[in-house]
């Protein structure tokens, strides 16, 4: 909608021509790339490469043989050592530990990040509902001279946690599916307040009927600060999505994030999701675009930590497991 | 003569000294010679006698010889040809005054303050030629008269009506007609004007829609389009023995309509679903004003209100019908912004003798901002709309006094010093501003002169922008608590001359120091819509150095000029490009343009004008880089809620880092007039806008293939370069009466 609403207005002005120019004056030096997520579940790992320009599709390769450090709570833990894909340590980070990255990269001296590990946050119970409803799709199945009508299936996730009080909490909540013979539905995140205020933040726009997400939403506790919250988020789909086997499964993960990885994922959200007017003037180069965030020091990428809880839950007989 | 000339200029009655008073008496000596002739020669004797720096003067004939977008005549795109005066892009009528924002040029119709002055997004600006008598332009040695911008006075002055017959002129041109009326209501007491300008683009495009949809309506879909403006100024004006007066009312209005329809029509099942996007803006107001004068002494009173609104709504509709049960659901969005203000000036004049003249005033106004109000309604199950930062008004009132002196010391010297004082208050902060102004002329001989001036000037309110063309949908924000007034030093010095063969000629330095701009905080900082406008926002300084060079000459058959700027243009935010200096989006560094006229015959003139410029500057992403599932980190430990394709991220190294390839264009045009019975006349005008078709970029993308020629593997990533327009012909034709 965005961008045919743009180009209906370009349109109007007059026949727009792209042409294709050339920018390599203005190559410079490719800045070091350093991302990391650490999460008490495993040891912490960081990859780092390069920038690339972007009319040469050769993504940059890892940077080897780099002195590269891991400090936790300001104290040296240990060098990472290159195994071949990523910088290694065999360190697991705690909960609220402040993990600090540093690389020194000949030439563009030290490379830097830092974040805090978030505290865990449990999913305290899920509760799913299901009704049948007319189908989104207007489109009619024909038998012979009968007319069926298409119906669709709707479960409404309730994904109850409690959020800590004072102080600010990020989250991102994802659900999938177990087993892909039993596709997931629609996801529509549009029923719950915060991802409200969350669609208002990515991009201004119309987003108060559906606000998809497959893959998942980050959120903030904005608005529901300190208190036990109920997430609401409805999936729909056919039949067929649900039919196969004896049960259906969806995994259910709840992720706490510190509030650089937030700031990441919402940059991400709105620099490739962006809906708004705004967003489609940037898209053609109309308006400032919005950088990904970063905490890199001396060059860019992320380093963000997470904790995860994870539920089963069967929609189907309803019973679940952690 | 001097009261006759002084009411073609207007008014708003500027800086008239004695030296000016030899202008008029030089200008008496030419009285019989039409009134063109008058104003142009007042021009050259401005250029060269009065103290001010950078000041041009435009009447409406010199606006239309210059070729212009659609045929249409556009005040804002002539004052663009000006050194010293980027355009923004192509098209938009933005104005970017040495180094300057949009938001930073007052615009004042007659008396009457308007804020946003472009139709159609900034292809046409609101003003309608037919109704203008004359434009002073100053970008710098404002008089100290004026205030509330810093980078930009435009001060425009509309035709008096005629007290002794009825005539006027209609036209109608490629996108749209106007017509202009005046005469006498009481002869030689009161008389009225009346212009008024409609597009009639919707003309044609309603129907091509229509016919376009009736030929889709098998794969049930409906585009819908529509756009159109309206101006329309009314003015009345009228004399007694020692007053005149006027009241004048101005109306502009913008309306589009963009969006689509889907739907299916089959048995018992009716489903419609719909998109649309509108927009709405324009100012009104209404300004009353009357002169006193009697020997050395003037009095102006001026009243005036004025409203401006923008109105951005967004709606999604849902109908369906199935077995006589219906479902009707709705989501609408509207965001408004807008300002209203009521004024008053008085101003007095007084002329102690032939080298000592005095102006003092005092200037008050009631503003009555909101600078975004949010309204969501929707009858959705469950609907709940998110907290917004919507509908806080702001009121402010600002009073300014000023005294205005003229020296004038000998022949050689002139000097004209001021003052003026602001006191602005709102939401219970009090700001006091004083802004110095002092001019000073040296004229070594007959033909040329030396000047230097220095002025301060204050801003109090900013409309903030995110993208590179002014949108009706930025939102004016008044200071607040946060932010403090936007504040400019400009400092110039020039050299100016009279040559042979009717050219003068201006050579002008200049270096202009802005401080407490606002601009969007970077990325993410401006996401917060729960969040209060100031936190949005972050300050910081501009720089902006230069020199403009123009040679006119408005004698004989060939007049035109020529204009030469060179500009470094720069800014720094302690927020933005992480706290480095770096360039503004307008930091045109050259700027040539030369405009030509040719009286072939009486009945045929020829015009063509040829600019260039170096072009503006973007945020483009040259490079890119891994996201976290490039990096080898799985979606389950590294959730992002997307799919990154293989180009991965855009990486930004700086603020405005590439300067898009130089803009050049030229337009040529013709006029044939053809006089009529009973002392009417028609024009053809037949132009080339653009004539060497220059698809000038106004934008740069990224444009990434996969496996182009259909080969496995096979990648194709390059930037391009957007341009809207190619080669434009027009054609218009004006009837006077």
């Amino acid at each position: 909608m965005r961008r045919s609403i743009v180009h209906v207005v370009f349109a109007l002005l007059g026949c727009s021509c792209y042409r294709d120019i050339n920018l390599d004056d203005y190559r410079g030096e490719a800045s070091v790339v350093l991302n990391s997520i650490v999460t008490p579940d495993t040891v912490i790992m960081a990859d780092i490469s390069k920038t690339w320009f972007f009319t040469e599709y050769e993504p940059a390769e890892d940077i080897k043989d780099l002195n590269v450090e891991l400090y936790v709570n300001s104290r040296w833990m240990a060098r990472m050592e290159y195994n071949g894909e990523k910088y290694v340590s065999d360190i697991y980070p705690g909960e609220g530990d402040t993990v600090r990255i540093q690389a020194f990269i000949k030439g563009d001296g030290l490379v830097v990040a830092e974040d805090v590990v978030p505290a865990l946050s449990r999913i305290e119970e899920v509760r799913v509902s299901h009704r049948k409803v007319p189908s989104g799709n207007p489109s009619i199945e024909v038998d012979g001279d009968v007319i069926n009508k298409r119906q669709d299936n709707e479960f409404v996730y309730k994904i109850y946690f409690q959020d800590e009080p004072d102080r600010k909490n990020y989250y991102f909540i994802r659900i999938e599916e177990c087993d892909h013979r039993q596709v997931l539905g629609t996801l529509d995140y549009s029923l719950d307040p915060v991802f409200r205020i969350l669609s208002e933040q990515i991009s201004n726009g119309l987003t108060v009927q559906s606000l998809n997400g497959q893959l998942g939403l980050p959120f903030s506790d904005q608005g529901i600060d300190g208190r036990e919250y109920a997430l609401t988020i409805r999936e729909t789909g056919p039949d067929s999505f649900y039919d196969y086997g004896d049960s259906c499964f969806r995994r259910i993960r709840l992720y706490a994030i510190s509030e650089h990885y937030y700031l990441y994922l919402l940059s991400l959200q709105a620099a490739l999701q962006d809906g708004s007017w705004q967003g489609g003037m940037a898209d053609i180069g109309m308006a400032e675009p919005a950088a990904i965030y970063s905490n890199v020091r001396g060059g860019t990428g992320i380093l963000g930590s997470q904790q995860q809880d994870c539920w089963l839950y069967d929609i189907r007989s309803a019973s679940h497991r952690r | 003569m001097r009261y006759v000339l002084s009411l073609v200029i207007g008014l708003s009655l500027h800086s008239f000294s004695a030296a000016q008073d030899r202008a008029d008496s030089i200008s008496r000596k030419v009285h019989k010679l039409d009134e063109v002739v008058i104003v142009e020669n007042q021009a050259r004797q401005k250029n060269l006698l009065s103290p001010y720096t950078g000041i041009i003067s435009m009447n409406a004939e010199h606006i239309r010889n210059l070729s212009s977008l659609f045929g249409e005549a556009d005040v804002l795109k002539a004052l663009q040809t000006y050194s010293g005066v980027s355009a923004g892009v192509e098209g938009f009528s933005g104005m970017y005054v040495r180094g300057g924002d949009n938001d930073e040029n007052l615009y004042v119709l007659h008396g009457l303050p308007l804020y946003h002055v472009n139709h159609l997004g900034g292809l046409f600006s609101s003003f309608n030629v037919s109704a203008i008598d004359k434009v002073d332009f100053y970008k710098s040695g404002f008089p100290v008269s004026f205030g509330g911008r810093i980078s930009s006075i435009t001060d425009i002055s509309l035709k008096e009506g005629d007290y002794e017959k009825y005539g006027g002129q209609a036209s109608l041109g490629l996108l749209s007609g106007n017509v202009f009326v005046t005469g006498p209501i009481k002869k030689d007491k009161t008389a009225v004007s009346v212009g008024m300008r409609r597009s009639w683009l919707d003309i044609l495009t309603v129907p091509t829609l229509a016919v376009m949809n009736k030929m889709k309506e098998k794969d049930g879909k409906k585009e819908i389009g529509r756009y159109a403006f309206t101006d329309l100024n009314l003015k009345l004006d009228y004399k007694a023995r020692n007053i005149k007066g006027y009241t004048q009312f101005y109306w502009g209005k913008d309306y589009l309509k963009v969006g689509e329809e889907l739907f299916l029509n089959e048995n018992l099942l009716s489903y419609k679903e719909a998109n649309i996007t509108q927009m709405k803006w324009g100012n009104r107001g209404l300004s009353s004003g009357a002169v006193w004068k009697k020997d050395d002494v003037q009095v102006t009173l001026n009243g005036y209100y004025t409203h401006y609104e923008a109105d951005f709504g967004q709606e999604q509709t849902e109908f369906s019908s199935e077995d006589k049960v219906t479902s009707n659901d709705f989501v609408r969005k509207r965001n408004t912004n807008g300002i209203r203000d009521l004024g008053t000036n008085m101003d007095v004049s007084y002329t102690l003798s032939e080298h000592f003249w005095i102006k003092t005033g005092i200037h008050y106004t009631y503003h009555n901002y909101y600078p975004e109000k949010v309204v969501i309604e929707s009858n959705a199950d469950n609907f709940d709309p998110p907290a917004l930062a919507s509908g806080k008004k702001v009121k402010a009132h600002e009073t300014a006094a000023y005294m205005d002196t003229h020296f004038l010391l000998s022949e050689q010297w002139r000097i004209n010093g001021g003052i003026r004082g602001v006191f602005y208050s709102s939401s219970g902060r009090k700001h006091f501003v004083g802004e110095p102004r002092l001019n000073l002329r040296y004229s070594p001989g007959k033909n040329f002169s030396v000047k230097a001036g220095y002025a301060r000037m204050t801003q109090f309110v900013q409309q903030i922008c995110n993208s590179y063309i002014s949108l009706p949908t930025d939102s004016w924000l008044p200071v607040s608590n946060k932010w403090k007034p936007l504040t400019s030093d400009q400092i110039s010095v020039g050299w100016y001359g009279n040559l042979p063969f009717g050219f003068y000629f201006s050579v002008e330095g200049y270096y202009k120091w802005m401080n407490h701009l606002l601009e969007y905080k970077e990325g993410i900082h401006s996401f917060s819509p729960g969040a209060d406008w100031s936190d949005k926002l972050t300050s910081g300084r501009g720089r902006a150095y230069g020199v403009d060079v123009n040679i006119y000459r408005n004698a004989g058959r060939v007049t035109g000029s020529i204009g030469y700027g060179l500009l470094w243009n720069r800014r720094r935010f302690d927020d933005l490009n992480k706290g480095k200096s770096f360039p503004s989006k307008y930091d045109n560094r050259h700027k040539l343009n030369i405009a030509c006229n040719y009286k072939l015959s009486e009945r045929v003139e020829l015009n063509a004008g040829w600019t260039y410029a170096s072009g503006n500057r973007v945020t483009l992403s040259l490079y890119n880089y891994h996201g976290m599932e490039g990096s080898g980190f799985p979606e389950d430990m590294a959730p992002s809620g997307i799919i990154q394709d293989k180009w991965g991220l855009d990486y930004y190294s700086g603020r405005n880092n590439v300067r898009l390839p130089a803009y050049h264009r030229l337009d040529v045009g013709i006029d044939i007039r053809k006089n009529l019975k009973k002392n009417r006349q028609g024009i053809w005008n037949i132009g080339l806008y653009n004539a060497y078709s220059r698809m000038n970029p106004i934008a740069i993308n990224k444009k990434a293939l996969e496996n182009i020629h259909g080969e496995e593997g096979r990648w194709s990533s390059r930037f391009q370069t957007l341009g809207i327009f190619p080669v434009i012909p027009s054609v218009s034709y004006t009837y006077k009466f």
